[in-house]
């Protein structure tokens, strides 16, 4: 007789994931270090101050989602192998997207740190004044992309978390 | 298995090309942070000449001057609440506001400069520069000014700008302005009315010189919005629509320099100026800064400056220092206010002019 198992659901393992204290203590750590690389971009784009041009409801959003992303991913590469990778992508991406968020919710009139990467790569002096034109307008449609893919890739992972985790409970 | 073992091969080669490239952007933007982009570049025109890609210009040519009233652009003169006030804006200084700006005494600035020079000044104040060659224009170098209406740290900036440029000429004319309602909205100067309410370039100002003059280019895009900046691009295609060899030379001698992060953007004689030379939004004990000037109106910031006793005044006149000593750097110090305010000379020192 096939044993039975209870087929895992992305929303038990988003529960194990955050009610082990364990990775409620890992998403606060990533939340206070997300926070702080926020702060140093935006005060280091904004010549010393605080000043954000997007709803901060937003950032706080991107914040914390981005610190869910991390945590999932830390619970992934824990669980087995074969979730590692996923743990990992999972894990860059919330460092990309808390990155880049951090360069584009400040005033994004004078860019120091996003103008010098395009220099470096090549741009010249009206692409870059097209781009930073760009971010101006779209900054809070970039946080909100930036939002939806924390949380498309937490569900995502989620997805791969519960098919290993099934197929372990098989053998 | 095997398929199992295949699929396993092919992530593993997928994640050493994904952490590869990874750590090859994390090198480049390392790379970018620690070494800003440089506003000349030498190239060899043979195996023995260097050129700057940068040129100087010395040219002759009429400078604009602006209308002093816009009919699609009035002043405001409803009064209006703080966060969403745009009163007054496009309406010209009166006689003692000029006055103010114009003929403020050079004990300020030395005041301010010493203070700055000690380390007493709160706000932050310090510029980063660059030299140039020079944009000499009926035999004079230039001021060149490149913002936005939009842009907060514009509307900062422009306060000390007036106040460095009033020491060597004058203004006969100046306006009252805001940054955008959804980018600080902060009381400002405008050097010329400018359409809040569409996307535009004003181009020209009212100022006068025997030493300098002053280009001043401002970018302009619904005021009721956030910072919204035109590309260069749009703004060049603007300013060669006015046939002005002033104007469309020095724009292509900003689009040159490779050095754009953003506005404001400056010129000072042989230095440019990426950003504000200062962040002044307040009376800080600290540098840590906050943006009570978004709750000043144009007469709280006359008042302070023209009795600096505080610190938000103070520091406005030191930003303000900042400027004149590139000026006067470039002048080799002949104007009289270059030994008139005897710290600009230690200022030129400090700055590593």
């Amino acid at each position: 007789m096939p044993i039975r198992v209870k087929k895992l659901r992305r929303a038990s393992v988003l529960k194990q994931i955050f009610t082990s204290p364990l990775y409620i203590l890992i998403t606060i750590a990533a939340l206070v270090a997300y926070y702080e690389l926020f702060t140093f971009l935006i005060v280091s784009s904004n010549e010393g101050i605080f000043f954000v041009t997007v709803p901060i409801y937003l950032i706080y959003a991107l914040i914390f989602s981005a610190s869910l992303l991390m945590s999932t991913s830390i619970y992934a590469v824990s669980q087995s192998i074969k979730a590692k990778y996923a743990g990992a992508e999972g894990g860059v991406l919330s460092v990309f997207t808390s990155s880049i968020g951090g360069l584009v919710v400040g005033c994004s009139c004078y860019a120091p740190i996003f103008s010098s990467l395009l220099y470096a790569v090549g741009f010249g002096t009206l692409q870059v004044s097209s781009a930073i034109s760009f971010l101006g307008v779209y900054q809070t449609w970039f946080v909100a992309v930036f939002i939806a893919a924390n949380l498309i890739f937490i569900y995502h992972q989620l997805g791969r978390i519960t098919r290993i985790g099934g197929a372990h409970r098989r053998r | 298995m095997k398929k199992n073992d295949w699929t396993h091969g092919a992530t593993n080669k997928l994640l050493i090309v994904a952490i590869v490239v990874g750590l090859v952007a994390i090198a480049v933007s390392s790379y970018a942070i620690l070494n800003p982009s440089t506003n000349t570049i030498i190239v060899y025109r043979n195996s023995t000449t260097t050129v700057f890609v940068v040129k100087g210009y010395n040219i002759t040519s009429g400078l604009l001057e602006p209308p002093t009233s816009l009919s699609d652009a009035p002043v405001i003169t409803q009064n209006q609440s703080f966060g969403n006030r745009l009163t007054g804006i496009n309406a010209p200084f009166n006689a003692s506001e000029l006055n103010i700006i114009n003929n403020a005494s050079n004990s300020y600035f030395e005041k301010a400069g010493e203070m700055f020079l000690n380390g007493t000044i709160n706000n932050t104040v310090g510029a980063s520069t660059k030299a140039l060659p020079l944009f000499i224009v009926n035999g004079k170098p230039t001021v060149i000014y490149l913002g936005s209406i939009t842009c907060i740290f514009c509307g900062e900036n422009r306060w000390p700008m007036a106040m460095a440029l009033s020491r060597f000429g004058s203004f006969s004319y100046l306006f009252k302005g805001y940054s955008s309602i959804g980018d600080g909205d902060m009381p400002t100067i405008y050097w010329a009315p400018a359409h809040y309410n569409i996307s535009s370039t004003v181009l020209g100002d009212f100022y006068s010189s025997n030493y300098i003059n002053l280009i001043a280019i401002e970018d302009a895009n619904p005021i009721s919005g956030g910072f919204n900046l035109n590309p260069l691009s749009t703004m060049q295609q603007r300013i060669n629509q006015t046939n002005n060899v002033a104007y469309i030379d020095a724009m292509n001698y900003i689009i040159s320099t490779n050095g754009f992060s953003g506005t404001p953007f400056t010129v000072w004689g042989a230095y440019e100026v990426g950003g504000a030379d200062a962040v002044i939004f307040a009376n800080n004990t600290s540098k840590q800064g906050t943006a009570p000037l978004q709750h000043m109106t144009h007469a709280d910031v006359l008042n302070q400056l023209a009795n600096p006793t505080d610190q938000f005044a103070l520091s406005e006149y030191a930003a303000a220092d900042l400027y004149i000593a590139m000026v006067c750097k470039t002048l080799n110090n002949t104007p009289s206010v270059c030994t008139a305010i005897p710290s600009i000379v230690k200022i030129e020192a400090k700055l590593g002019l």
